[in-house]
């Protein structure tokens, strides 16, 4: 009988700390009410916290765990007793998360994941480092092992790792340049600053009385029409504040990156993709190599201006808490273009990088998405018809341009091609996403005609896949012609057909 | 998409998977026609009652209401009474016509569509797990709806209706994975 291990003795502070956390704002809530008000039931309601708490402490003080030969046993419970197993087979990811606390009493919380479900499949909070690395060691070696070779003793020596990609802090700062996610930071600060009042009293300073802030515009048009001076000072302000927005934009990005992805390593042990990283917490992710269902390269422009690129891939596996989930799908937030070739065959093998075949869509593809384009000029010019009267006509003409523009350069730029192995279309003229299906993941293939298509002759193609639910991008083309399509969708759904599906 | 011109019988019950593609039961016509009766009823109704209820409000001499609106929306009513008619009798024709499926050793493929048109094949290697179900309105007509789950995310599951009951009995049990092929 495989021994049993237990939770981290400090697990109980942990466990306290996530409950109090849980309570802490409508606890605080209850008591400013409570002293607001005349009656004081609401402080004796909160003594209802107390059992709670205990209860949650008992479940984490019982939880027990073993390694059968073919399964992980996680027991819990004293009064309510609760026997979990799931198979080594089944467990996808491994995960864990240190934040401050974690890291200075050396723990981790651990987070198993298997295949569908919604929800974490187990959840070991918390296990010491060493705990950690063989829950791993011995997950790995009892999957698709026989059965003879299981026993419990069976612990391989650790496999040697080979490391993919390492991002010195510059690079993670250059990440925070390129994502630009400083918009989050200030969105939350905004929120806070308006529940506190102050919005109203910033607004006033730099804009002075209200009178003189609006109409700015109009002011400016009448200028250039000869009636009236212009307001040079007013939009000499706004453009200073709007540059130095979105500076400190930038800035906060790269804060937010540091604190996000600092020491970010990947490493790849035999079938095993691990990433970690994270500054304050840090986050320990595991990929299995056979689970990535679908791999993702994106370009923005400003990657393209640093040649650099960014690496996604999606799993199959439950919505896990966004912070793990949304952190682990890139695989490599940012890489240089010159290690990316190397780095996407120690990923996805089946993923080539040096595709020569590359297809086009239909030649007419630009006449078929011109007419849908300009539909959004068309309703941007009828919106702002109240405000710019005559000029509505000069906008939509430029909005127009642009759309025509756009589709052009998005037309030209879609690409796809189809090997024995996977399906790879790219996409996109200033955002540009390169994803790559390996056939063997596929598992439907659906054609779509729309009423302009059919006029064209034309069809799109979608090659679906599991846990794409977030992805920016798929194996969706579009403005195929119909054989081309047909011809496509045959050789794939050949493809799965001969092939059976493992997770 | 070539016109679905080619016609071939809907197969009864026992039939094992057949090569050739396979439209609809035709008492599945008359179940949409039903059901498209009862919702045009239904939205008919909604119609009429604020309709009379604004009618009332003019008629009490309130003046939120314009009093040209309750006369344009009667005048209307006919109007909206036979297209609703007229979609709810015909459509359900057009959709047996450009329905058809199919199932063989590669997998099932649907076609669909009457205006955007749509096929999806899903081989057999990635079923997950297959649901016939019936409606209270599909149990009097004896037809029932086919559903399989993939592992997808678009197409996670894909579903027919209108099948006869053995007929979506039978399609399920030939989807079923062999016990030796369950790769999950």
């Amino acid at each position: 009988m495989p021994s049993e291990h237990r939770l981290h003795p400090s697990s109980v502070l942990f466990q306290l700390g996530g409950q109090l956390k849980d309570l802490l704002v409508p606890g605080l809530v209850a008591l400013f009410a409570a002293r607001a008000s005349e009656s004081q039931w609401q402080i004796w309601a909160m003594f209802l916290i107390v059992p709670y708490t205990i209860a949650a402490l008992v479940r984490a003080l019982s939880v027990r765990y073993r390694f059968d030969p073919a399964e992980l046993v996680i027991r819990s419970g004293f009064i309510f007793r609760r026997e979990r197993r799931i198979p080594y087979d089944r467990i996808h990811n491994i995960d864990a998360i240190q934040n401050v606390a974690h890291r200075l009493l050396k723990v981790m919380e651990v987070r198993l994941e298997t295949a569908g479900g919604t929800d974490t499949e187990a959840e070991l909070r918390v296990l010491s480092v060493e705990a950690f690395r063989e829950v791993r060691q011995r997950v790995h070696a009892g999957r698709g092992t026989t059965a003879e070779e299981r026993t419990d003793t069976a612990i391989a020596p650790s496999p040697p790792a080979e490391r993919l990609l390492e991002l010195p802090v510059r690079e993670v700062a250059l990440l925070g340049v390129l994502q630009g996610r400083g918009l989050v930071v200030v969105g939350a600060a905004f929120g806070l600053l308006w529940e506190l009042g102050l919005v109203d009293s910033i607004g006033q300073r730099f804009f002075g009385a209200d009178a003189a802030g609006r109409g700015v515009l109009r002011r400016f048009v009448l200028a250039a029409l000869g009636q009236g001076a212009a307001p040079i000072q007013q939009i000499g302000r706004m453009l200073a504040v709007f540059v130095a927005f979105v500076l400190a934009m930038r800035v906060l990005s790269v804060a937010v990156a540091i604190m996000r992805f600092y020491g970010f390593v990947l490493t790849r042990a035999r079938e095993e993709l691990r990433s970690e990283f994270g500054l304050l917490t840090r986050v320990t992710a595991t990929i299995p190599t056979r689970r990535i269902q679908m791999l993702t390269v994106h370009r923005g422009p400003l990657h393209r201006v640093f040649k650099r690129a960014a690496v996604r891939v999606d799993t199959a596996g439950g919505h896990t808490e966004q912070q793990v989930q949304a952190q682990r799908q890139w695989l490599a937030p940012i890489v240089r273009e010159e290690a990316l070739p190397a780095l996407m065959r120690a990923v996805l093998p089946v993923a080539d990088p040096t595709v020569v075949d590359w297809q086009r869509v239909h030649p007419r593809a630009f006449r078929r998405a011109v007419r849908p384009a300009l539909v959004t000029p068309a309703v941007i010019s009828l919106a702002l018809v109240a405000i710019l009267e005559w000029w509505t006509l000069a906008a939509f003409a430029l909005l127009s341009l642009w759309a025509v523009l756009a589709t052009k350069r998005h037309v030209a730029s879609m690409r796809w091609a189809v090997s024995d192995n996977a399906v790879v279309f790219r996409s996109g003229w200033l955002w540009s996403y390169l994803t790559v299906a390996p056939l063997s993941k596929v598992q439907a293939v659906s054609l779509r005609q729309s009423p302009f298509d059919r006029r064209f002759g034309m069809a799109t193609v979608l090659v679906d896949v599991a846990g794409g639910h977030d992805a920016p991008h798929r194996v969706e083309i579009r403005y195929l012609a119909r054989d081309v399509a047909q011809g496509l969708r045959d050789r794939v759904v050949a493809s799965t057909a001969s092939t059976a599906f493992r997770w | 998409m070539q016109d679905l011109d080619e016609t071939s019988p809907p197969s009864d019950a026992a039939t094992p998977p057949d090569p050739a593609w396979q439209r609809l039961d035709p008492r599945a016509i008359q179940l949409h026609r039903t059901i498209g009766w009862i919702v045009s009823a239904s939205i008919l109704f909604v119609y009429s009652l604020l309709t009379a209820v604004m009618t009332l409000a003019v008629l009490l001499k309130d003046d939120d209401i314009p009093s040209w609106l309750p006369i344009v929306l009667w005048a209307l009513w006919p109007a909206l009474a036979a297209s609703l008619g007229w979609l709810a009798h015909r459509f359900p024709e057009l959709h047996y016509r450009y329905t058809t499926w199919r199932l063989d050793d590669v997998g099932l493929a649907i076609r669909t569509g009457v205006v955007w048109r749509k096929e999806i094949s899903v081989a057999r290697s990635r079923v997950q797990h297959i649901d016939v179900s019936q409606g209270p309105m599909e149990r009097r007509f004896g037809l029932a709806t086919l559903s399989v789950y993939t592992a997808g995310t678009e197409h996670s599951q894909v579903a027919l209706d209108g099948l006869e009951h053995g007929v979506a009995l039978a399609a399920r049990d030939s989807l079923l994975p062999a016990s030796d092929l369950d790769a999950v």
